[in-house]
Order: structure tokens, then C-alpha cells, then sequence
């Protein structure tokens, strides 16, 4: 009898949930608001993203005149060369460049979780007004622009910079090394800048979590460890995977740190596009990179709603 | 009393010794030196209203708060330093605090990993467990497809799966409604002397207390106003706060006048009142002013015994309620509460304005302290 009333009222709820402002309206006419207040948002989607998507999958299939301009004759040339098949027989630097691209992405994210989790515990372990504080303080970097802000790591970690030769001199670098130009560069720089992309969402997560589920691991006689592992990481799973998410796809993407940063040796999905499109004028060759880019892309995220997904699954009964 | 207690001194006949352990949280002192001694197998409740100290004190004994001083022994061993995880406790939080991301099988089977027991055990022992607490067949649901009496059941099969020395209960049954928390206060107890194990029962609900434990500890302002049988506390309480905490209370105030033998004779707003009293209770008496309490029960309006104290008084007030009615009755300078039972044997009832004839046994006053 009870069971049902709740069960009605929740229905109820449901139903309330689509845009109303107080004046009662049939269902079919409040869908038919929200549709009509979208059109804004959807015209702008659609005439600057959607319109150049479809623009770029169709030139992935044309072919390259002489002098670089297209020729809208269908091939699947531009996604044999991606394969490898290059005009002077096999070329693997385009799936080196992918593997790089992607290899790039998961080492900024997996490194930016281990950075990120002791600073996100930290801010919502702070009294209230520090909270605020300490967040504007881990969003300040983007107040630069990120050329700028890539152009002072090479000033930073110059070969002939102070900070090289203190790492010289500590006996962290050899005569003649240093950090930039190479990986050591890019990687510092990448960290850096998609860090806050993981301490929000992780932040967000700790925030929420509920302590009495780690005194009650604790209580049942989980060491440390133990609880943080069964008792707190379940709980920051949706943050950890939102952080990964967030930094891994731009990362991959990333193209001024590897070209600034790499010395030109490093590059990545975004420096081929940017390669293709600028100065070799190969507009269908760089449309099919950012295609396989993009579909790397929908690949990683179609993975993560799988993960996600598949955990609600497995827990009913 | 008990076989046990002859024994004390022997640290296995109890299983918490809490030694002045205080607490201070800022400006507010939640433990102020409590002392007690919980003895193994028995129904032990800490009682006393929100913010008396009572959960900081289940909070310190499970390992999850510390004391600012004092000392605390589990099963004879000092175990103030040990961590929560090492104290051979388990806990039912208020909250229940159920792992959302496991199913009720997986809370349960919880605590036996973490003591790295073999599957087969695991899956024995939690099946076991679910029996006996009734929700075998929920096994495979998540907390968030649990009623509140389900959560309640699983929370408590997950602590008492590990087979704990004493289980501790943090209000167990108060986000429950009236008839479930009955059901499951009747369950509880009987599961109790079934399992032997000794329970430790926060809550502040005094009806609670006196139908589950063996022993109470009254606690008000971080201190234990009176530790005893639900029994000695009713009959006897020691104290203002415990008489009107536990039941309902006259509580009337009088100077001393004379004693012969166990009878001693106060003047009160009431009247001339003759109460019966222990010898120490006498002495106390003779220092000339008395604290005295008597129960709305213990008060008779039908006509009592010749050695009653009786006083003329009128009715100001009835309540019926069902089974029994509740009057106010001035009597002197005070007015008196008191409760009959519906018998139907006083067939017109007493209305507002009657006269009425009060008795009092001098049994039924008790002597508090202050």
C-alpha cells in the first residue's frame, strides 16, 4: 500500500522533470518548448560543427591535385597511407604517429592522477574559505595563454638555463643533456597544463564522499591501505574516469607543446594534421588523420560509458 | 548476582573497561571522565539524550575517535593504541554505511576478507549469517534496492558474520519506523542471547533500553548519571535527570522532620508525606532536605491501603489514553501526575473538578540525590 503511493509519487516526479516553469501544460507541449529553446544551441552546433565535420569526412575520401588543391574524385587512398602503404612502399610513421599520439594521452592522464589525487584530497580537506582559495589557485594557469605559457617552459628549461645547471650540477643531468628540447619537455609541459582537468573532477568526487563508509572499512578490520582501496577509490571512480577523460582525449590531440617543446622531433596527431594542412597542402591526407584522430577519440569515450555502464549492470541483481 | 561476577578481578569476565576517558570537541566536553565496566555476554546500552556523549563514547571504544585522556580495555587487553581495524569489535552504524558499490552478500562477506579467509568459509559463514538475519534471499541486491529494515538486518549481519568480542550499535533501529523497530528490538535481543556476544547498544530511546538490555547507563553531559538494571534505574533512580529521563516523575521537594524505623516523615507541598526508606537513604534524609520522586502509577485514586499516605484532592485535568487515563490532581500546593488503568471498574470515570481521594504508599517514594 505504501510501496505503491511512493512508486506514484516517483512517477510523478519523472514526468515534472522536463522544462516547467509553474503553469500547467500537457506533456507534448512542454517537449515542444524545450525543443524550440534548444534551437539556438542547435543552430550553432549544427552550422559550425556539424556542417565542417561532415565538410571534413567528405575531403578525407578526395584526392590531392599537383599543386595542392582538391579533387573531388572518391578513394581510399588517404586511409591506405594512414595504414602504411606510403608512396615509396611501407611507411609506418603514421601509425607510429598514432600509437604516440595515443601513448602521449594515457601517460598524461595516468601521471596527472597520480599528481592530482593528494591535491584533490587536500582541497577538500581544507576549512571551507581555504576551499575557494586553493581551487582559483589550481585554475590560475589558464588565466595564461597556453602558447605563452609553452613558450616559458623553453625559457625555463633552456640548455643553457639556470635550471639545467643545477640539475647538472646536483648530478640529475649528464654534460650536454637537458630537458628541453625532448621528452622530458613535452611530458613536464603536458602534466602541467591538463592537471587542473583532473584535479576538478577528482576534487568533486572527494568532496562528495561519504567518510562513514571508511570508518566502516576500517571498522571491519581493513588496514589503511585497504580501506582507501575498497572503501574510498569506488567511491572516486566516476571522478578518476571523468579526470582520465578530460585529459587523455585533448592530450592525444595536442599539438603547440610537442611542436614547441619536442625540438620538431615529436610529433603527434595534431602536428601531422597541422603538417598536412599547412605546408604540404594535403588537405585530404590531413582530413583522414582527423578523422582516425576523432575516431580514436569516440573509441576512447564509447570505452569509457562501457566501463561505466557495465558496472550499473553488473550490480543489479 | 550473577555466577560472573563473583569472579571480577578476573579481567575475561569483562569485556569493556572504560577508564575516565573524556573527549572535548572545541568548547564542548562530550566525555567528562567516564568510568564503566561492560561485562562479557551481556545487553549493555548507553541511554541519555542527543549530545550526552553517548556515541563519542561508542566511537572511542570502536577505534574510530580518540580520547583526549583516559583508558580503554577490550577483552583485558589495553586498546587505546590500536586501530580501529585491530579491535576485535565491529560496529552497526546509525547510517548503516553499507558499500553501495557491493551487493548484500559482498557487504556481508566484507570482514572475513579482510581476515583473508578461504572462499569456501567466506561463502559458508555469510550464508550462515544471512539465514539467520532472514535476508537470504536479498543476497544478490544493492543497498540503493534495500527498504530501511533491510539495511538494518544486512548492517548487523556484516558485523556479526566476523563473530566480534562486543558488537557495538549506534542507534541501530532510529531511522525505523514504530512497529519495525518492535519487530526488530524482540529480534535483536533474542539474537543477543543466542550469539552470546556482548552487545553494546546506543540509543535514546528509553523504552528501548529497558525492554533489550541487561544493564543501562544513563548518561547525561558527558558523564553516567546511573549505571544499573533497567530494574534498579526505574525503581530507584539516583538521580533527578534519571527519574524524569526514564518514565514520568512527580519530583517534589521536602525538609526532613522525624523517622521511626524505615519510615521517615517530610513536610511537602503536598502535605505531611511518610516514605519508606533504605538506612543510608535515612541518613542522607537526616541532613534535612529531601529529593523526593514517585511514579504517576504508584499513585492510587481508587482508595489504598490503611498505612497509605492519603491526602483530599482535585481533579484538574484527565487524558484518556486507550488503556490507561492520566489525571493532574492538585493535592495541597502541588499538583500531582497520575496514571490508573482502565479497568472499567470506576464506571462513571472522574471528571474535571471531583473531589478525590489520593494514596500514596510510603514504598512507592524514592529518595534521588541534589
Amino acid at each position: 500500500m505504501s510501496e505503491t503511493t511512493v512508486q506514484k509519487s516517483a512517477r510523478r516526479r519523472r514526468i515534472r522533470r522536463t522544462v516547467h516553469f509553474g503553469e500547467p501544460m500537457p506533456p507534448g507541449a512542454q517537449t515542444f518548448r524545450a525543443a524550440w529553446l534548444c534551437g539556438p544551441a542547435l543552430t550553432w552546433v549544427t552550422v559550425f560543427l556539424l556542417v565542417p565535420l561532415v565538410f571534413v569526412v567528405a575531403l578525407s575520401f578526395a584526392e590531392r591535385g599537383d599543386s595542392g588543391e582538391i579533387v573531388w574524385r572518391f578513394t581510399w587512398e588517404n586511409y591506405s597511407r594512414l595504414l602504411g602503404n606510403g608512396a615509396l612502399g611501407f611507411d609506418s610513421v603514421q601509425r607510429l604517429i598514432l600509437a604516440r599520439s595515443v601513448g602521449v594521452g594515457l601517460a598524461t592522464a595516468a601521471i596527472c592522477l597520480l599528481a592530482g589525487l593528494p591535491v584533490a584530497f587536500f582541497i577538500a580537506g581544507l576549512p571551507r574559505r581555504w576551499k575557494s582559495a586553493a581551487l582559483t589557485l589550481v585554475v590560475i594557469p589558464f588565466w595564461t595563454n597556453l602558447l605563452i605559457r609553452t613558450y616559458a617552459w623553453q625559457l625555463l628549461l633552456d640548455p643553457q638555463g639556470w635550471l639545467t645547471e643545477m640539475l647538472a650540477t646536483a648530478g640529475l643531468l649528464r654534460a650536454g643533456e637537458s630537458l628541453y628540447p625532448g621528452w622530458p619537455a613535452v611530458m613536464l609541459a603536458m602534466v602541467c597544463d591538463y592537471l587542473p582537468f583532473m584535479v576538478l573532477p577528482l576534487y568533486a568526487s572527494v568532496e562528495k564522499l561519504d567518510w562513514s563508509l571508511t570508518e566502516a572499512a576500517a571498522d571491519l578490520g581493513a588496514s589503511p591501505l585497504r580501506v582507501f582501496w575498497h572503501a574510498v577509490l569506488p567511491q572516486i571512480r566516476p571522478g578518476m574516469i571523468a579526470g582520465m577523460v578530460l585529459v587523455a582525449l585533448p592530450a592525444t590531440g595536442q599539438f603547440v607543446i610537442p611542436d614547441l617543446l619536442g625540438g620538431a622531433k615529436i610529433a603527434l596527431l595534431g602536428n601531422a594534421v597541422q603538417q598536412q594542412f599547412g605546408a604540404s597542402r594535403d588537405w585530404p591526407f590531413g582530413s583522414a588523420i582527423a578523422v582516425v584522430a576523432l575516431l580514436v577519440m569516440i573509441f576512447g569515450l564509447w570505452l569509457h560509458t562501457r566501463v561505466t555502464d557495465g558496472r550499473r549492470e553488473v550490480s543489479l541483481p | 548476582m550473577q555466577p560472573a561476577e563473583t569472579k571480577s578481578g578476573s579481567p575475561s569476565v569483562l569485556a569493556v573497561e572504560c577508564q575516565h576517558l573524556s573527549r572535548r570537541f572545541g568548547a564542548v566536553e562530550a566525555l567528562a571522565g567516564v568510568s564503566l565496566n561492560v561485562r562479557r555476554g551481556e545487553f549493555f546500552s548507553l541511554l541519555g539524550p542527543s549530545g550526552c556523549g553517548k556515541t563519542t563514547l561508542l566511537r572511542i571504544i570502536a577505534g574510530l575517535d580518540l580520547p583526549d585522556s583516559g583508558g580503554l580495555r577490550i577483552g583485558g587487553v589495553e586498546s587505546l593504541r590500536l586501530p580501529a581495524w585491530q579491535r576485535p569489535v565491529n560496529t552497526v552504524f546509525q547510517s548503516y554505511a553499507l558499500f553501495p558499490h557491493l551487493s548484500v552478500s559482498e557487504n556481508i562477506a566484507f570482514g572475513l576478507r579482510m581476515k583473508r579467509l578461504t572462499s569456501h568459509d567466506i561463502v559458508r559463514l555469510t550464508s550462515s549469517v544471512m539465514e539467520m538475519t532472514q535476508i537470504l534471499p536479498l543476497a544478490g541486491r544493492h543497498p540503493n534496492e534495500l527498504s530501511g529494515g533491510q539495511k538494518q538486518r544486512v548492517a548487523l549481519a556484516r558485523a556479526i558474520v566476523n563473530e566480534p568480542q562486543v558488537l557495538l550499535l549506534d542507534e541501530p533501529l532510529g531511522a525505523l519506523d514504530l512497529k519495525l523497530r518492535k519487530e526488530l528490538q524482540h529480534e535483536l535481543h533474542q539474537l543477543q542471547q543466542r550469539l552470546g556476544i556482548t552487545f553494546v547498544h546506543v540509543t535514546h530511546d528509553q523504552d528501548e533500553a529497558m525492554t533489550m538490555s541487561d544493564r543501562i547507563a544513563v548518561m547525561n553531559a558527558g558523564r553516567v548519571e546511573q549505571l544499573g538494571t533497567p530494574e534498579e534505574i526505574y525503581e530507584r533512580p539516583r538521580t533527578r535527570f534519571v527519574a524524569e529521563f526514564i518514565g514520568a516523575c512527580n519530583c517534589i521537594e521536602g525538609k526532613f522532620i522525624s523517622h521511626t524505623g524505615s519510615l521517615v516523615e517530610a513536610e511537602t507541598p503536598v502535605g505531611r508525606l511518610r516514605v519508606e526508606l533504605s538506612a543510608s537513604g535515612i541518613e542522607r534524609a537526616e541532613q534535612g532536605k529531601l529529593s523526593l520522586g514517585i511514579r504517576p502509577e504508584r499513585i492510587s485514586l481508587e482508595g489504598g491501603r490503611s498505612d497509605d499516605n492519603r491526602f483530599i484532592g482535585r481533579v484538574e485535568a484527565v487524558t484518556f489514553n486507550g488503556a490507561e487515563s492520566q489525571y493532574r490532581v492538585v493535592v495541597g500546593q502541588s499538583e500531582l501526575r497520575v496514571t490508573e488503568l482502565n479497568t472499567g471498574r470506576r464506571s462513571p470515570g472522574l471528571f474535571v473538578g471531583d473531589s478525590v481521594e489520593v494514596s500514596i504508599p510510603p514504598g512507592n517514594v524514592f529518595l534521588m540525590e541534589g
